[in-house]
């Protein structure tokens, strides 16, 4: 296996966004997204604020975007649930209620078009991983999205040389995601990092 | 990169328990989707897997158990697992057999279930969420990261996903006519199936794929972008669009989708290789629909079991259904096109069709 490596370009903080966070993605975007629910919603302030960080002003092509929500879009699921519960003919938000919206939205939103999915795992690491795994020469924009908290939590990864720093094996994503780490490579075992 | 075979497979549809009862209903003529009735005195074709068991969690429980069995995939306990689903456990949450929690817990269960030792992933990109997982699956036995993985796709009754494309007036009333010229929407159907991705020699090999999404219509697909896949999946598997002999289409009867498929198809291939749908056949099943269809297509190459439209296909569409297996077939394009701008593509090669 190739040690592919890639420099954490951009990241978003991991606390929970601010409470004017739908009025800043408004700013950010220059329109009110419309019809497309609160989950795809905190995706586009997330993805944004990331590549925001990461000074980039769209995503390249060849960038493998993968999103991780456990929760998906839990209100829209609700209330689709509560119009069948109800015996209502119509449950006018089932296309809110798919976690894969998240994908058009932020596609059309940064002009992109692309490998993307949502995929899921307990284990974050895992998922980085497995991510890591497709992309190989590629860059990534990894976010990991929730309603219920509220977070929106993104990593932008551009592909690099291996630097001269010394890689250790990760042994969480909070070490691979923390603020001191700034390479990933990809190990024989696993996830390596480096400060 | 090394090469990448499809092993054990399995199908759980409409048309049986398993592949040999869907081949054995394919050569009587196909089975009729039930009807379900919903809210408001509306009644829609559903191509049901005919296994009465009125827990959800039972008979998903039965249904899977049942899949990993005829895959063969018992020993296969360590490998990478994907689960691919648009709805996992909704049909438990709806009828209060489960609690609305997180979406994982549906994936966890099912690792329980057949005690696995492998990591598991979920994958939850609408209905190209199969294809999805085998790309992902594939990418990992090519680069030698393992040895082996699994695709599961499960797609099960829910009242959730029937109402919502009935509410996008997306539901035939009738039966579905993919490429028919009265074709007047879609039937959801259910399938369970699994797929063994192997480094081992085998049939099948697969060659690459693509998968790409845009946003430029969150329900449909886009001509010039099924082009692309295509363009992008015959690049990734070192072909020329002149090597595909066949292609599997998407093709659910829908009048709009059906045209924007074939615009594109016909971009990336000139002329177009002969064609099959089997949507009419188990319905639309969605997340599973992927590795469902894969599983059946396979198996009707290997025994020359066709499925045949029993209805005037759309002359406009300029595109006809192979009528029976097409000899000399070596490579086989199969696409999905989903809501959430998904367009993904995978493709076979029979390593028993290779000259000399």
């Amino acid at each position: 296996m190739n040690n592919f490596t890639w420099k954490i370009t951009g990241r978003t903080s991991a606390g929970t966004p601010p409470e004017n966070w739908r009025d800043q993605l408004v700013v950010r975007l220059g329109y009110r997204p419309r019809r497309i629910g609160i989950l795809a919603e905190l995706a586009l302030y997330g993805a944004l604020d990331c590549l925001d960080n990461a000074k980039e002003s769209g995503l390249p092509g060849d960038v493998l975007l993968r999103v991780c929500s456990m929760g998906g879009p839990v209100s829209a699921i609700s209330q689709v649930l509560e119009q069948i519960h109800e015996d209502l003919p119509q449950p006018f938000s089932f296309l809110q209620s798919q976690t894969s919206q998240v994908l058009p939205a932020l596609a059309a939103a940064l002009s992109w078009q692309g490998d993307a999915s949502v995929v899921m795992s307990r284990n974050s690491m895992n998922l980085a991983l497995l991510a890591g795994q497709q992309a190989e020469r590629c860059g990534m924009l990894l976010g990991w999205v929730e309603e219920k908290p509220c977070r929106s939590y993104w990593i932008r990864l551009a592909p690099c040389t291996t630097p001269t720093s010394s890689f250790i094996a990760a042994s969480s994503f909070e070490e691979m995601s923390s603020e001191s780490t700034h390479y990933w490579r990809l190990g024989r075992t696993g996830m390596e990092i480096a400060p | 990169m090394r090469p990448v075979y499809l092993h054990g497979r399995s199908l759980a549809s409409a048309l049986g328990a398993n592949l040999p009862q869907a081949l054995a209903a394919i050569s009587a003529g196909g089975k009729a989707p039930l009807r379900v009735s919903l809210a408001g005195g509306t009644d829609w074709p559903y191509f049901g897997i005919d296994l009465p068991e009125a827990n959800w969690r039972t008979r998903a429980r039965q249904l899977i158990r049942a899949a990993i069995s005829e895959a063969g995939l018992e020993s296969c306990r360590h490998a990478p697992l994907f689960v691919a689903s648009s709805s996992f456990d909704i049909g438990a949450i709806e009828t209060g057999q489960a609690r609305l929690n997180d979406s994982n817990g549906f994936g966890e269960e099912v690792a329980a279930l057949l005690e696995w030792q492998g990591p598991v992933y979920l994958v939850f990109s609408a209905c190209v969420s199969s294809l999805q997982a085998i790309l992902a699956a594939y990418k990992l036995v090519a680069t030698g990261a393992v040895d082996d993985a699994v695709v599961l796709g499960v797609e099960l009754f829910n009242r959730f996903s029937l109402s919502g494309f009935a509410a996008m007036q997306l539901l035939t009333p009738g039966k579905p006519q993919p490429l028919g010229s009265g074709r007047d929407g879609i039937a959801l159907g259910e399938a369970v199936a699994a797929l063994h991705l192997s480094s081992q020699p085998g049939r099948w090999r697969l060659c690459g794929g693509s998968n790409l999404v845009d946003g430029r219509d969150p329900t449909g697909a886009i001509p010039q972008t099924v082009t692309q896949m295509c363009n992008q999946a015959l690049a990734a598997s070192g072909l020329a669009a002149s090597d595909i002999g066949l292609v599997k289409l998407q093709a659910a009867g829908s009048p709009a989708n059906d045209v924007n498929e074939l615009s594109g198809l016909t971009a990336a291939f000139d002329p177009l290789p002969p064609l099959v749908t089997l949507k009419a056949a188990i319905g639309h099943t969605l997340g599973a629909s992927g590795a469902a269809e894969i599983a059946l297509l396979l198996a009707c190459l290997e025994t020359g079991i066709w499925p045949h439209a029993d209805y005037p296909l759309d002359p406009k569409l300029c595109a006809g259904l192979a009528r029976s297996r097409p000899e000399s077939v070596r490579y086989i394009l199969a696409d999905i096109l989903g809501f959430g701008g998904g367009h993904a593509a995978v493709i076979l090669e029979d390593t028993y069709a290779r000259s000399g």
